[in-house]
């Protein structure tokens, strides 16, 4: 896998000059090892390569699914991207920035302020309030203090999930869609380069997971550069492009189902308008 | 400022989580500083009564008492036969010396005291009679009730007058004014001039000084008593007869500043002890050192009774740890979800912190609170004198605080340490 993504890619490539609009997110050759077990001096240590040379490049405004079994190496590529771990080797720039090998205090700044987590079982804090929960990540931001602007971004958010009558409800006051809506609006609240949502509606029923698979889908539209891994192949057809996964390797990169039928206006839409840092209306 | 209290605030929440096991590691921490409190309370109690007592002797003085020897003395001295005439004590020539030797010396007061039956009409006790001078009022501090109390004159002139003590007055001369009134103090009569406040009896001390009773005594004129009564005292015992020859009972001395103490006391040994040495028939008490003496006592009684209350505020603060450590494992995944949405290892020592620090103060202030208000009540309804210092609130505070930070860093490190990948996965 040394070839880049552009040639897995024609359509994309077609459409995007990369002099035109940079990747907010450009993986080179990304390596991720291993060591299970003790490396006691009778017993050999295993090494699992999880991540074997992975190189890939994500542009503002995609919406992209990671799909693959399990043992396939998408969580430990989500761990990479959401900066939760840094690769053996390779590559590793998140906007301008090399994050491959920041100190263990600089890669919580980058999450704190350039990713938007939503995970499978929701992760809100059981203790805090709505309210609480949605500003939990601006509390970890520099000095942590809270401006007026913060706090009206937060009630926005929770009326954009619809929510906004709800701030002072607890996560266990509230269902399991509504605490996922939380946590998109939690994900939001730092304005982030990415949002990953690491399988979000695997907790969900299918009607609430198609109530959050269009919440994602107008984020999405709105500018909001998505990549979500899933085993569930009718999830990912709500991503624009789905990139396969297997040992630890990308096997296939290309637009989903959905987007081969549609016109290049409608695979175009959204790219170029969701750069990193643009304020996001109320959808 | 707004940060920390935010995160106090969050903290609150997060123990609120649980109340009973929070309440229950508060409780340990009560018990542990109103512990302390109490203890050095009921510590500092008995430091103050030792001293207050000794402090009644008068810091600035310095007393000599004249000591009946030990048989063996006695024996020593005569070659195996007690002599027939004991004598022994102070000396007028003792008190002439240190008044002319010892420069700082501002007052002393010549105290000689015999018992003896005190009479008048059909009413009889046995008093203490005290021969002395005017300035034996001022050193005692005793108030005069009635009339008034010797006068130098009195001394001079060999007058025949007494006061009397409370206690004596009221025996001899119930319902009736006692002044210008007569009593028989052996074969001779005194009239009474004055009657004295009621004064508690002080303390015995150590064992250097016996107590002293001040309701039963008489009041004579020092020059008078030595011309009544002599020097020789004549007592019958179980058949036999024993004389003892004494000229003063005791040599009461006073410096200006209680810091001229530790240096004139040594002078004033000198002075005496020479003359002394054979019979060993004297003995000097200081209140100032016993004073210091009764300080370093002190200390050292607070000292055991705030160690062992200080064990109990340790355990508290292993409980502080213990469910510490257990929280810590519980909220793993927590600690998985902040650290993904950007905290850093700081963030959540800081956070754990802050929890037990919480904790612990509460507990402190909740002990405190008990720890001032139940020592009154010991006082009140016991015979336990208990005093709170603002030092002992404030170090037991302390500690307990410091409890909460020393137990809460190693749970906080721990969850600090944890990988966030691993904490997001667990269950």
């Amino acid at each position: 896998m040394t070839q880049t993504h552009m040639e897995n890619f024609p359509l994309m490539g077609d459409q995007l000059d990369s002099s035109r609009v940079q990747p907010i997110v450009r993986l080179r050759d990304i390596r991720k090892q291993y060591v299970m077990g003790k490396a006691s001096s009778r017993q050999e240590a295993i090494v699992v390569h999880a991540l074997r040379g992975v190189s890939v490049d994500f542009y503002p405004g995609e919406y992209v699914a990671i799909m693959g079994a399990s043992g396939s190496g998408k969580s430990t590529m989500l761990n990479l991207l959401g900066c939760l771990d840094r690769p053996t080797s390779g590559q590793y720039l998140l906007g301008n920035q090399d994050v491959a090998n920041l100190s263990d205090d600089d890669l919580s700044e980058v999450r704190s302020r350039f990713i938007g987590f939503i995970f499978q079982a929701y992760n809100l804090i059981q203790q805090y309030t709505v309210h609480e929960n949605i500003q939990l990540p601006l509390t970890y931001q520099g000095s942590g203090k809270l401006s007026e602007q913060d706090e009206e971004r937060t009630l926005e958010l929770a009326e954009m999930v619809g929510l906004g009558s709800r701030m002072d409800h607890r996560p266990n006051q509230l269902s399991g869609g509504q605490q996922q809506r939380v946590a998109i609006a939690r994900s939001l609240i730092n304005d982030p380069y990415i949002i990953l949502a690491d399988e979000a509606t695997g907790n969900l029923d299918s009607a609430t997971s198609d109530e959050i698979m269009a919440m994602l889908e107008r984020l999405n539209q709105a500018g909001k550069t998505i990549i979500m891994v899933t085993h569930e192949d009718d999830i990912a057809e709500h991503a624009r492009r789905v990139i396969r996964m297997r040992d630890g390797q990308i096997i296939s990169d290309a637009p989903s189902d959905r987007m081969k039928d549609a016109s290049p206006e409608v695979v175009g839409l959204g790219l170029g308008t969701g750069l990193p840092g643009s304020q996001l209306a109320p959808v | 400022m707004g940060r920390v209290w935010r995160s106090v605030n969050l903290g609150v929440k997060s123990l609120l989580l649980h109340k009973l096991r929070s309440s229950l590691t508060i409780l340990g921490v009560v018990f542990g500083v109103a512990a302390v409190i109490m203890m050095l309370a009921v510590g500092e109690g008995a430091a103050r009564d030792a001293q207050e007592q000794i402090a009644q002797l008068g810091a600035t003085n310095i007393i000599y008492r004249s000591v009946k020897p030990s048989q063996d003395a006695q024996s020593q001295k005569s070659g195996g036969r007690p002599s027939r005439v004991l004598n022994y004590g102070l000396k007028y020539d003792d008190f002439d010396r240190i008044l002319a030797t010892v420069p700082t010396i501002t007052k002393a007061l010549p105290i000689r005291e015999i018992k003896r039956e005190v009479r008048r009409a059909n009413h009889a006790m046995e008093a203490r009679v005290v021969g002395t001078t005017h300035d034996y009022q001022e050193f005692n501090r005793l108030q005069v009730e009635r009339g008034r109390f010797l006068l130098p004159s009195d001394n001079e002139h060999y007058e025949n007058y007494c006061v009397l003590a409370a206690e004596t007055a009221r025996t001899l001369f119930p319902f009736e004014n006692p002044l210008r009134q007569s009593i028989k103090i052996g074969s001779d009569y005194y009239t009474v001039v004055g009657v004295t406040k009621p004064r508690g009896s002080t303390a015995a001390i150590g064992g250097s000084m016996a107590a002293q009773e001040y309701d039963k005594d008489v009041y004579i004129p020092l020059n008078t008593c030595r011309a009544r009564f002599g020097e020789r005292i004549l007592s019958s015992r179980a058949g036999s007869q024993e004389a003892e020859e004494t000229q003063l009972s005791q040599i009461t001395l006073q410096v200006k500043e209680i810091n001229e103490v530790p240096m004139t006391a040594p002078v004033i040994e000198a002075a005496v002890e020479p003359f002394h040495e054979e019979k060993k028939d004297v003995d000097m008490v200081v209140p100032y050192e016993l004073l210091e003496q009764a300080k370093r006592q002190a200390a050292i009684f607070s000292l055991v009774l705030g160690s062992i209350a200080a064990i109990s505020l340790i355990v508290g603060g292993i409980g502080i740890m213990n469910i510490m450590l257990a929280t810590v494992t519980e909220r793993t995944r927590e600690i998985g979800i902040r650290r993904a949405l950007g905290a850093k290892r700081r963030d959540i020592t800081q956070q754990f912190l802050i929890e037990t620090v919480v904790l612990s103060g509460i507990g402190g202030l909740i002990g405190v609170a008990i720890g001032v208000f139940v020592p009154p009540l010991i006082t009140q309804f016991s015979e336990i004198k208990a005093v709170v210092t603002p030092s002992s609130v404030m170090l037991s505070f302390g500690v307990s605080v410091l409890v909460g930070i020393v137990a809460g860093l190693y749970p906080a490190n721990r969850a600090a340490k944890m990988d966030p990948i691993e904490a997001l996965r667990h269950e």
